[in-house]
C-alpha cells in the first residue's frame, strides 16, 4: 500500500519544470516565497475559518446554550441562565435518558462484539481468492451503499407483523419494530447488516496490503491457518484495527437515521442522538435541554477522540 | 497492492505443492467449504434488498395484502409503481423526479467544495513548514468525532439571524428563500466534511516522496505550481476515494437535509421525501419501494464503478505492507 505513490510517481509525474535563465533565479526564489506566503495563508485560512466558524463556534454555542432555558424562538438577550438545571433534569426527571445511554452502549457492544468480528471473518474468507468472489463481495457491499434511513424500511419487508418474511417463515406473530421489548435488537440487526459490509471492505483492503512473505514464513514453520492469522497477520493489521475501532465507535455514537425513520426514537428505541434531535427540532423546541443532551454526547465522544489521538501520536513518533 | 496479490497465489502453491496429496485434498476441501459458506452468507445478505426489488415490481393491491415472497407462487409484475413515483402528477404519488434533482443539486457541490478546500489545506499542512502547524492539524482533525447534533441549532441560528459579537456584525443574516436554501446545505455539508477530508488527504499527501518537492523547490517552482503539477496528479486515487465517501454520505444523509433543507419541496432531497413516505407507510408502501430503488441507483453506480479507488485511497498510508 505504501508503495503506491511511488509507483504512480514514475508514471504520472511530468518532467520537472524547466528553469529559466539562471541569472534571475535567486531573486525569483525570494519573490516567489512572498506570493507563497499569501497562498499558504489562503490555503490554510479558508478551511480553518470555515471549520472554526461553522463547527467549533456552533459547538461552543451549544455548550453555552445548555446552561439556559432558551426555547429557540425568543431573542437571545432575553434568555436566562439556569446553571446546571438542565443537566440535573436530564438525569433526574427525563425518563428516556437512562434507556438511551443503555441502548447506545448496547449498540456499541453489539457492533463491536458481533458485527466487527464477523466482517473481519468475511474479509479473511473472501481474501482466499475463491471463484466468483467478486459476486460475494458485491452482495456484501450492497448495504454499505444504502442510507440508514432506507435500511430502516428495507427491513420492514422482513420485520412487518403481517407481511414480514420472518413471521411467515417461523410462524411467529411479533411486531419486530413495534414491540418495545425486541425492537432495539431488530434495529441493531439491520444496522449490523450494513456495518459488516463496511468492516469487510476495510479489512479486505488491509489484507491485500499484508506482505505475503509473512504468511509463507508462517506456513513453512507449520503454523495452522487460524494461528497464522491471529499471531502473524492480525498484529500487522494494527493500523486498520485502529481505523475499524474508530469507525465502529463513531457509527454507534452517531446512530440516528435508523431509529428516526422507524419511530422517531421512541417506545424502546431511545438513543441519545435521537433525543437531542427530538428536543431541538421537535415540536417541544427545548433548545437548552437538548443542548445539555448534546453536550453529554460530546463528552462521551471526547473520551474516544482522546484515545484515538493518543494512539495516532504514538504511531507517528515511531 | 495490485502487484502483491499474484505473489500470494504463487507463494502458497510453492510451499504447499510438493508436501502431500492429503494436504492438497484438505486444501481443496477447505476452499470448497469456504465457497459454500460465502454463497450462503451472500444469499442471506441479499434477501432484504432482493425483497425490496421484488416488492417494487408488484401491483399495489398485492403489496398491501400479501408478503413479497408470494410473488413467486403467484407472479404478477408491473412497472406501474416506478411510473407513478417518477412521473406521477398527483401530490400523493411521490413526485420523486423533482426530489431526485434536488438530491443532485445538493450532492454535487457538497462533494466538490470540501474536496477542493481539503486538498489545499492538506498540502499546506503536510509540506509547508510554519509555526503552529501540528496544533492546527489537531484542531481540525479532532472535530471529526464531534457529533453533528452539537452544531446544528446554533448553525441554523447563524444562518437565519447572522452573527453579532459585542454589537459588531460579523456575518449578516442570509435570509434565504426557496432554492437559495441549497447554499445553507452546501455550507453545512462542506464544514462537517472538512475534518475527515483533511485527515484523509493529509495521510496521503504526507506520504509523497519528499525529493520530488525539494527538487521542484530548488528549480524555483512556487507552492501553487508544485501543487498543481506534482501533487494533484499523484493524489487522484485519494481524491476519488474521498469523492465516493463524501458522495455516499451526502446522498444518504437525512439529518442535515432535514434541518437545513427540509420542509419545502424546492429543496428537500430524496431521503427526506422517502422518510416522509415511510411515515405514512400504510398508504404509500408500494410507491415507497419503487422510490427506494430509484434512490439506490445513483450511489450504486458511483460505488461499483469507483470501488477500486475507494479501498486504495482510503487506506493508503495507513497499511504498511
Amino acid at each position: 500500500m505504501s508503495d503506491l505513490p511511488l509507483i504512480q510517481a514514475d508514471r504520472a509525474v511530468p518532467p520537472p519544470a524547466t528553469t529559466t535563465s539562471t541569472g534571475g533565479r535567486r531573486r525569483r526564489l525570494r519573490l516567489l516565497s512572498r506570493t507563497d506566503r499569501v497562498v499558504i495563508t489562503l490555503m490554510v485560512l479558508v478551511p480553518l475559518l470555515l471549520v472554526t466558524g461553522f463547527v467549533w463556534l456552533p459547538a461552543a454555542a451549544t455548550v453555552l446554550l445548555s446552561g439556559t432555558d432558551w426555547d429557540g424562538i425568543g431573542p437571545l438577550n432575553e434568555i436566562d441562565f439556569v446553571g446546571a438545571r438542565n443537566y440535573s433534569d436530564v438525569v433526574n426527571i427525563y425518563p428516556p435518558f437512562v434507556p438511551a445511554i443503555q441502548h447506545n452502549l448496547l449498540w456499541l457492544g453489539a457492533l463491536f462484539v458481533v458485527a466487527t468480528p464477523f466482517g473481519m471473518f468475511l474479509a479473511v474468507l473472501l481474501d482466499k481468492e475463491l471463484r466468483g468472489s467478486r459476486f460475494y463481495q458485491t452482495a456484501l457491499y450492497l448495504p454499505v451503499v444504502l442510507s440508514l434511513a432506507l435500511i430502516g424500511f428495507v427491513w420492514q419487508l422482513l420485520y412487518s407483523r403481517d407481511q414480514g418474511l420472518i413471521n411467515a417463515v417461523f410462524g411467529s406473530n411479533i411486531d419486530w419494530y413495534g414491540d418495545s421489548n425486541v425492537n432495539i435488537w431488530a434495529v441493531m440487526v439491520a444496522s449490523g447488516w450494513r456495518h459488516v459490509g463496511y468492516i469487510m471492505l476495510l479489512y479486505l483492503a488491509g489484507l491485500k496490503g499484508v506482505d505475503p512473505s509473512l504468511r509463507e514464513a508462517a506456513a513453512v514453520d507449520g503454523a495452522s491457518e487460524s494461528r497464522t492469522f491471529f499471531r502473524v497477520v492480525f498484529p500487522v493489521l494494527r493500523p486498520i484495527n485502529v481505523i475499524v475501532l474508530v469507525v465502529t465507535v463513531i457509527e454507534s455514537l452517531r446512530a440516528f437515521d435508523l431509529v428516526w425513520v422507524v419511530n422517531k426514537g421512541r417506545n424502546g428505541l431511545e438513543l441519545i442522538s435521537a433525543l437531542v434531535t427530538q428536543n431541538v427540532v421537535g415540536e417541544a423546541s427545548r433548545i437548552g435541554f437538548g443542548s445539555a443532551l448534546a453536550t453529554i454526547m460530546l463528552v462521551v465522544s471526547l473520551v474516544f477522540i482522546t484515545i484515538y489521538l493518543a494512539t495516532v501520536m504514538r504511531e507517528n513518533r515511531q | 497492492m495490485t502487484t502483491a496479490t499474484p505473489t500470494v497465489a504463487v507463494g502458497t502453491q510453492k510451499t504447499d505443492g510438493p508436501t502431500s496429496t492429503a494436504g492438497r485434498v484438505r486444501k481443496r476441501l477447505n476452499s470448497r467449504t469456504a465457497t459454500l459458506v460465502s454463497i450462503v452468507i451472500a444469499v442471506v445478505w441479499t434477501i432484504p434488498t432482493f425483497g425490496l426489488l421484488v416488492s417494487s415490481l408488484r401491483p399495489e393491491d398485492e403489496i398491501k395484502t400479501t408478503g413479497w415472497w408470494t410473488a413467486f407462487t403467484n407472479p404478477q409484475f408491473t412497472l406501474e409503481n416506478y411510473q407513478q413515483v417518477l412521473f406521477g402528477r398527483s401530490s400523493s404519488s411521490g413526485q420523486l423526479a423533482g426530489y431526485f434533482i434536488n438530491s443532485l443539486a445538493i450532492t454535487i457541490p457538497s462533494v466538490l467544495f470540501p474536496i477542493a478546500f481539503a486538498c489545499l489545506a492538506a498540502y499546506a499542512l503536510a509540506w509547508i513548514n510554519f509555526r503552529g502547524r501540528d496544533w492546527l492539524y489537531i484542531a481540525i482533525f479532532a472535530l471529526q468525532i464531534v457529533p453533528l447534533q452539537m452544531a446544528l441549532v446554533p448553525l441554523l441560528r447563524f444562518f437565519s439571524t447572522g452573527v453579532t459579537l459585542g454589537g459588531v456584525t460579523i456575518m449578516p443574516a442570509w435570509d434565504l428563500v426557496d432554492e437559495q436554501k441549497f447554499a445553507q446545505v452546501w455550507f453545512a455539508h462542506t464544514c462537517f466534511a472538512l475534518p475527515f477530508a483533511v485527515f484523509l488527504l493529509h495521510n496521503f499527501i504526507s506520504q509523497l516522496p519528499g525529493d520530488l518537492m525539494e527538487a521542484a523547490r530548488v528549480d524555483g517552482a512556487s507552492h501553487p505550481k508544485i501543487f498543481r503539477t506534482i501533487v494533484l496528479p499523484l493524489i487522484t486515487p485519494a481524491l476519488a476515494a474521498l469523492g465516493i465517501f463524501q458522495f455516499l454520505w451526502v446522498w444518504n444523509d437525512l439529518l442535515v437535509a432535514l434541518i437545513f433543507a427540509g420542509g419545502s419541496d424546492e429543496t428537500a432531497p430524496l431521503t427526506v421525501r422517502l422518510a416522509e413516505m415511510a411515515g405514512t407507510r400504510g398508504n404509500e408502501w408500494q410507491r415507497l419501494t419503487a422510490g427506494a430503488f430509484v434512490s439506490i441507483v445513483v450511489p450504486l453506480i458511483v460505488f461499483l464503478s469507483l470501488q477500486r479507488y475507494f479501498v486504495r485511497g482510503l487506506l493508503a498510508g495507513s497499511v504498511k505492507g
